[in-house]
């Protein structure tokens, strides 16, 4: 661990302190970070911008919509959707229902779930549980992703997404997000997703992080992780640098689902990405920056 | 630009932080290190006066010299009152009278005076000594009234049944409060304080016994000083001349002996304050031990042309206020500590100043007992948590059944503490309540959403912080200098703003990037 005083700083790698002080304090102005922390407004500046986003179904903003809940699902009669806090951060509060039964909905990790426990979830988010500084919030239902082939072979459950950290306007780093069994669906490093580094020219997967620790295998479905080459890759740079434009922020990250009918689409965009994508890309972000001289 | 605004920032707090630190310990010699040894007490009086305007007059006892405390300095603080103190040269009681004709609806009044310790005992205790005028047992009149009245009776059977156990004074009152002691609900007691309702406590009964057989005794009127107090009350105590010596029953001995650990305010069974007029009024008293003689001595060489040098110290506040600084003043330590916890080594902690709250209450609790406390609340807690997880509750009704569980956990364990003499002295009035509960929420969403190991890491890490805080907090150096130059506050923004701007890595970057600074060929194997 001592060995590594030095090697940190040789490799370019950008520690915390410095990502918020030399990258985020002068490029992200606060007044812009509303837009990005309310994925309600993102998604309708995304829709003016011309970004394809994921279909709002609906946004529940008061503990009196949720009596009509039942109704609201079943107007759209879609079976399939996705219930998330608008102002939610590392993926908290996220839940994915992925059919219904006799019983009532069934999860996308098999479970079968009533609807008082949907309606509990979403009074949870209201009250602001998954908010950051726990304030109030609003509730969001969304058409639901179905993943292209590559990522139902990559995945254990849930949804990958491509994180892409955009620095004046320029991707500079993309990572792969793979849900795992014990990340519960969700594609975030610190809740056990693996992070898989892809190369920035067509989108290749290079090398895979769990925990800290280079993998070649997803743990729970056995599939090679590295060699593969995302679909779309033009059309994933090219949300990523216009959501990054849209937003006014000089650095952000940038999360894009590929959706087997619709293609890549924007998730939502993050003021304070996280520094773990450089473990996954084996390579500092200080030195990936200035090697492309911005 | 901003580096160099920076830089000037700091070096201008630092400069002119460590000028006043420097010219107050080099010039006017205030002390760089606690000092032990205690010589003196403040003592402070807030009468609170209110009711229809009008005349009002105030009349309280102040406190006197005893042979153990030389009062060195009082100061009366009353807006065009009229003042007089007396002396009662009979027992030595001292009186404050303040006085006005229009009295308005709220009216305050304060005293403070300053006592040092005195080790040359003053031998001043015969002057004053009662005379004493009831009349005596075994003379034919107590005879007779042990006839006629029923308290006489009692007073004659009790003095009969000690007297057959002592020989001599000494031995009477001995075995006379060890008795009261061990009996204090002793009917003939009742008796006596039946028949003489001017017996308002027990230690003017065991005067009056006393005197009835030729003890000199009086009631003593004071404050226990042990430990700096906001509000204390009196405590009368009875004492009793004894070879030239007032001395006191000491419980815990079984003996008599001369009380240092006492102030004595006033002497004779009467009332601390009379209001003349129609306001009522509240008195209290606050008394805080001084920390530093050193101190002292530097403040009552003060040279007014200094004068505010002087007055930079806290020790120029009213005591309750002292009190209070004495504890805000250690806060910006305990932020410290969090500073460079979070930024430099980087500790995940649930809240940012959590951890400092957490340790102030372990300074009310001692550590080890804090630790413990805080662990089983938690626990407790987070049990309890994923119960009411199942009947969904709304957020807030939900937090708050927590926090009354985390009350009601507090209670019992005060309860046990106590019932077993585990620990007497538990106090958690300054256990943060709404801290634990909002803890106890974090964790246990944490655990849900990210994993048991995510959310006791940060548990634990902040746990590490509040008990980091506390020992640099309860440091004696640290917070003697804290609270005696709050200048060094500025040295303390300064280094918080030096902080602020440190862009390096944390020390636990180098361990989450050690993968990367390995050679590449070793790390992937299957």
């Amino acid at each position: 661990m001592f060995s590594g005083f030095h090697r940190l700083k040789d490799m370019g790698i950008m520690g915390i302190n410095s990502r918020n002080l030399d990258f985020i304090a002068p490029h992200n102005r606060r007044q812009y970070y509303r837009l990005v922390d309310d994925k309600v407004i993102t998604k309708k500046t995304a829709i003016e911008a011309g970004i394809p986003v994921p279909e709002l179904f609906a946004t529940i903003e008061y503990q009196e919509q949720l009596k009509r809940l039942g109704d609201i699902l079943a107007q759209r009669s879609c079976n399939q959707f996705v219930i998330k806090p608008a102002k939610g951060s590392g993926g908290g509060g996220i839940m994915v229902i992925k059919g219904r039964t006799a019983a009532g909905y069934l999860r996308a990790n098999g479970q079968v779930i009533t609807l008082p426990e949907i309606q509990y979830h979403i009074s949870n988010i209201l009250g602001g549980l998954y908010a950051l500084g726990g304030a109030r919030d609003v509730a969001i239902i969304e058409q639901c992703i179905e993943n292209i082939d590559l990522f139902d072979k990559l995945a254990f459950q849930g949804v990958p997404d491509i994180r892409l950290v955009i620095y004046k306007n320029t991707p500079v780093m993309a990572m792969l997000r793979l849900p795992t069994l014990a990340s519960g669906g969700r594609a975030n490093l610190h809740s056990g997703g693996i992070g898989v580094g892809l190369s920035m020219d067509q989108g290749m997967t290079t090398n895979a992080i769990l925990h800290n620790q280079y993998i070649t295998h997803h743990g729970d479905t056995d599939a090679p992780l590295l060699g593969h080459i995302m679909p779309d890759w033009d059309q994933v740079l090219d949300i990523g640098v216009k959501a990054a434009h849209m937003a006014k922020l000089g650095y952000v990250g940038v999360d894009i689902v590929l959706d087997k009918h619709h293609g890549p689409m924007l998730l939502e965009i993050n003021a304070r990405p996280g520094i773990s994508i450089q473990i996954a890309n084996r390579q500092g972000l200080k030195a990936r920056i200035s090697s492309m001289g911005l | 630009m901003r580096n160099k605004e920076i830089l000037l920032v700091v070096s201008l707090l630092t400069l002119i932080g460590s000028a006043i630190f420097g010219y107050r310990v080099f010039v006017l010699d205030f002390p760089l290190t606690p000092n032990k040894q205690v010589e003196s007490w403040h003592v402070e009086m807030k009468a609170t006066l209110g009711g229809p305007s009008g005349s009002l007059r105030l009349e309280a006892f102040l406190p006197r010299r005893d042979s153990f405390h030389t009062l060195v300095d009082e100061n009366f603080v009353s807006n065009d009152f009229g003042l007089t103190t007396q002396k009662d040269p009979e027992t030595g009681n001292r009186v404050v009278s303040w006085s006005k004709r229009n009295a308005s609806t709220q009216e305050i009044l304060f005293y403070r005076g300053i006592l040092y310790e005195t080790h040359s005992a003053n031998s001043s205790a015969a002057r004053t000594a009662p005379v004493i005028t009831v009349p005596q047992y075994k003379t034919a009149e107590f005879n007779a009234l042990r006839k006629e009245r029923v308290d006489y009776l009692g007073l004659g059977s009790l003095i009969d049944e000690i007297q057959d156990k002592s020989i001599d004074q000494r031995s009477f009152a001995l075995e006379l409060f060890s008795f009261i002691d061990a009996n204090p609900a002793d009917n003939r007691l009742e008796q006596i304080q039946e028949m003489n309702p001017n017996l308002t406590s027990l230690a003017a009964t065991e005067v009056f016994i006393l005197h009835h057989v030729g003890i000199y005794a009086r009631v003593v009127n004071g404050l226990p000083l042990k430990q700096a107090k906001r509000h204390a009350s009196f405590e009368a105590r009875t004492e009793i001349l004894l070879d030239n010596k007032w001395v006191q029953y000491n419980k815990q001995t079984r003996s008599l002996g001369e009380n240092r650990d006492f102030l004595r305010w006033w002497v004779g069974n009467v009332p601390f304050y009379t209001v003349t007029g129609q306001h009522n009024a509240t008195l209290n008293i606050a008394v805080k031990k001084h920390t530093e003689n050193a101190l002292t001595e530097a403040m009552w060489r003060g040279d007014p042309t200094r004068e505010a040098m002087y007055k930079l110290s806290i020790f120029n506040l009213p005591v309750d206020v002292q009190l209070v600084f004495s504890i805000l003043l250690l806060v910006p330590l305990g932020a410290i500590v969090v500073c460079v916890m979070r930024q430099v080594i980087g500790i995940e902690t649930f809240g940012t100043f959590m951890p400092i709250l957490v340790a102030l209450s372990f300074r009310e609790t001692k550590l080890l007992l804090g630790v413990i406390l805080f662990c089983l609340i938690v626990s407790l807690g987070l049990i309890f948590r994923s119960y009411l997880n199942r009947l969904q509750l709304l957020i807030i009704p939900r937090l708050s059944a927590i926090m009354i569980m985390v009350v009601l956990a507090l209670y019992l364990f005060s309860m046990i503490a106590y019932n077993t003499n585990i620990y007497t002295g538990l106090s958690i009035s300054l256990f943060p309540l709404v801290i634990l509960t909002m803890l106890i929420e974090r964790i246990s969403l944490s655990w849900e959403e990210f994993g048991a190991q995510t959310a006791l890491k940060a548990a634990a890490g902040s746990l590490f912080v509040a008990i980091v805080s506390y020992l640099v907090m309860n440091n004696d150096l640290l917070s003697h200098l804290m609270v005696t130059f709050p200048e060094l506050l500025l040295i303390a923004v300064a280094m918080t703003i030096l902080i602020g701007r440190y862009n390096g890595y944390k020390l636990m970057e180098y361990y989450r990037f050690r993968m990367m600074t390995q050679p590449t060929d070793s790390a992937p194997k299957d």
